[in-house]
């Protein structure tokens, strides 16, 4: 071994990932996303269970996999546009974001504190804004086995459910700037953005021009060196300037996918390949192995009440605005826009970023993921009997 | 001496960006294997025959992070195709008239490509197809 390299983080590394994917391939073959293979591999692993390995040993790792999250969202950002001009899909998307925001953080504004361990508006907002945002992924999977994807709900579902993710997120760069407790904190922070938001404008216009030298570059790799230095860069500035590094990512996929080079067949499989294979399965493996099944247990009636006012709103407003809408089977619709995952806890990273929230939300936020996919695999395996 | 771009391109072959899916399938029946996509008159993207595979796939055969992503922020409609602009690609890789045939090979090659538009300052003047570049072999 070379002076300096450590052979525990061979290990470690190579464990954690031979490990989940082994595990989410299981998931896959059960119907069930390989990303809940990921967490439970990392919770078996973690010290709760088994105790082969801690946390910190793959953070460095686990904090590139979610900066790839978001630069990969950024990337396909340009699809959005497209997807805003479906009419039904944007106001059902938009209610199910702004009615779960509204009810959940009126509950927890009057009970919040008697359940959960914050007090302050700024954390209500962070979490009513979190379970208000709705996960696609298991539901796409559930309709792809069935074959209603390509039916018109299953494209209303999906739309609906990228426009709630999208202005969910819009929303959060806002919440960002003003959870930061003083005016004047807040007047710095504001101007720290806009400096970014011109550097970023810079960039954009740039990009068209740099793309040609980009792309004749004899170092067959070096699109992909160019764009990943870029992709840690952006997120180091947001990071310093009070932004979290991961809403940075996610300006770099934007950037990136301004240039021809991104849309490249190789460009593409590197990205896939570096994200898909190595960091990101490792970011889901970190998150479980930093779940403690004591104080999940300990937080389990705040788990709970947060999923069910999550549920009932989404399921409710999910049902009467197809319904509306004239839409066929407004129950399958409404039943898939329950699930939360990866984008709540995008929320809840940041929201512990900023200081707003700690890492005991990580506990009180993972048995949601069983309970909403438990319920939509249930409330489907009814809907089969239908 | 080696062909360049200008030599071994065909005439391009242009469809609306609201075509409907089934006429995309007509058109790339009579063409060769690339359509332009214009909006407005303006260049848009452009619809290989080979991406209109996704169209075809049994959904259950569909990876649902291929279609919406990890974050739930994409949705890649060409494997719901209903119009040409569903199915295109916004940013294909073009060369100049001027290109040796050689460095076509080598595009095709690493991009896995069937085809070029070759673009002379920002127009698509034409298209070099698999075809086309095998037979100088």
């Amino acid at each position: 071994m070379a002076g300096g390299l450590s052979g525990a983080t061979l290990l470690n590394v190579g464990i954690l990932l031979g490990a989940s994917f082994l595990v989410g391939e299981l998931f896959e073959r059960l119907g069930l996303e390989s990303i809940l293979g990921y967490i439970l591999t990392g919770f078996l692993l973690g010290p709760s269970i088994f105790d082969v390995m801690a946390p910190g040993t793959v953070t460095g790792f686990a904090t590139i996999g979610a900066t790839l999250i978001l630069f990969q969202a950024g990337l396909k950002e340009e699809n959005i546009k497209d997807i805003f001009l479906h009419k039904e899909g944007l106001q059902l998307g938009l209610l199910v974001l702004l009615g779960t925001f509204t009810v959940i953080f009126g509950a927890l504004y009057v009970y919040g504190a008697s359940f959960l361990p914050y007090t302050t508006i700024n954390a209500f907002i962070f979490l009513a804004l979190a379970y208000a945002l709705v996960d696609i992924a298991v539901p796409t999977k559930l309709m792809l086995t069935r074959g209603m994807l390509r039916e018109d709900k299953g494209t209303y579902t999906v739309k609906s459910s990228v426009i709630n993710v999208s202005a969910g997120f819009l929303l959060l760069t806002l919440l960002v700037i003003l959870a930061t407790p003083s005016i004047t904190e807040q007047l710095i922070k504001a101007g720290s953005i806009i400096g970014f938001a011109l550097a970023f404008y810079l960039l954009h216009e740039a990009i068209h021009k740099i793309d040609d030298y980009i792309m004749m570059f004899e170092e067959t790799e070096a699109q992909f060196a160019i764009t990943f230095a870029l992709l840690l860069f952006l997120s180091y500035i947001t990071q310093t300037i009070g932004l979290s590094s991961i809403l940075g990512a996610f300006f770099a996929g934007v950037l990136v996918s301004r240039g021809d080079f991104s849309d490249a067949r190789s460009f593409q499989d590197k990205v896939k390949g570096i994200a898909e294979g190595l960091f990101i399965p490792i970011f889901f493996a970190w998150f479980g192995l930093g779940l403690k099944a004591t104080v999940i247990w300990n937080n389990i009636e705040a788990a709970f009440i947060l999923f069910l006012l999550s549920t009932i709103v989404k399921f409710i407003i999910g049902y009467l605005i197809p319904y509306y809408h004239g839409m066929d089977d407004p129950y399958t619709i409404a039943a898939s826009l329950l699930s939360l995952d990866v984008e709540t806890l995008v929320v809840i990273i940041i929201g512990i970023d900023l200081g707003v929230l700690t890492d005991e939300m990580l506990q009180i936020f993972a048995p949601s993921v069983l309970f909403t996919t438990l319920t939509i695999v249930t409330l489907y395996s009814f809907i089969d009997e239908q | 001496m080696s062909m360049d771009a200008s030599e071994l391109m065909d005439d391009p072959d242009f469809i609306d960006y609201d075509a409907r899916i089934e006429t995309v399938v007509d058109e790339l029946r009579n063409q060769e294997n690339t359509l332009i996509v214009r909006r407005n008159g303006n260049v848009v993207g452009e619809i290989h025959e080979h991406s209109l595979l996704k169209v075809l796939i049994p959904e259950d055969r569909l990876d649902e992070e291929k279609v919406v992503g990890i974050l739930g922020l994409s949705f890649d409609q060409k494997y719901v195709a209903d119009t040409a602009e569903d199915v295109m690609n916004k940013h294909e890789v073009t060369v100049e008239p001027g290109e040796s045939l050689g460095e076509i090979a080598f595009l095709m090659d690493r991009e896995d490509l069937r085809a070029i538009a070759v673009k002379d300052d920002d127009d698509i003047v034409g298209v070099v197809h698999e075809n086309r570049v095998i037979e100088e072999i």
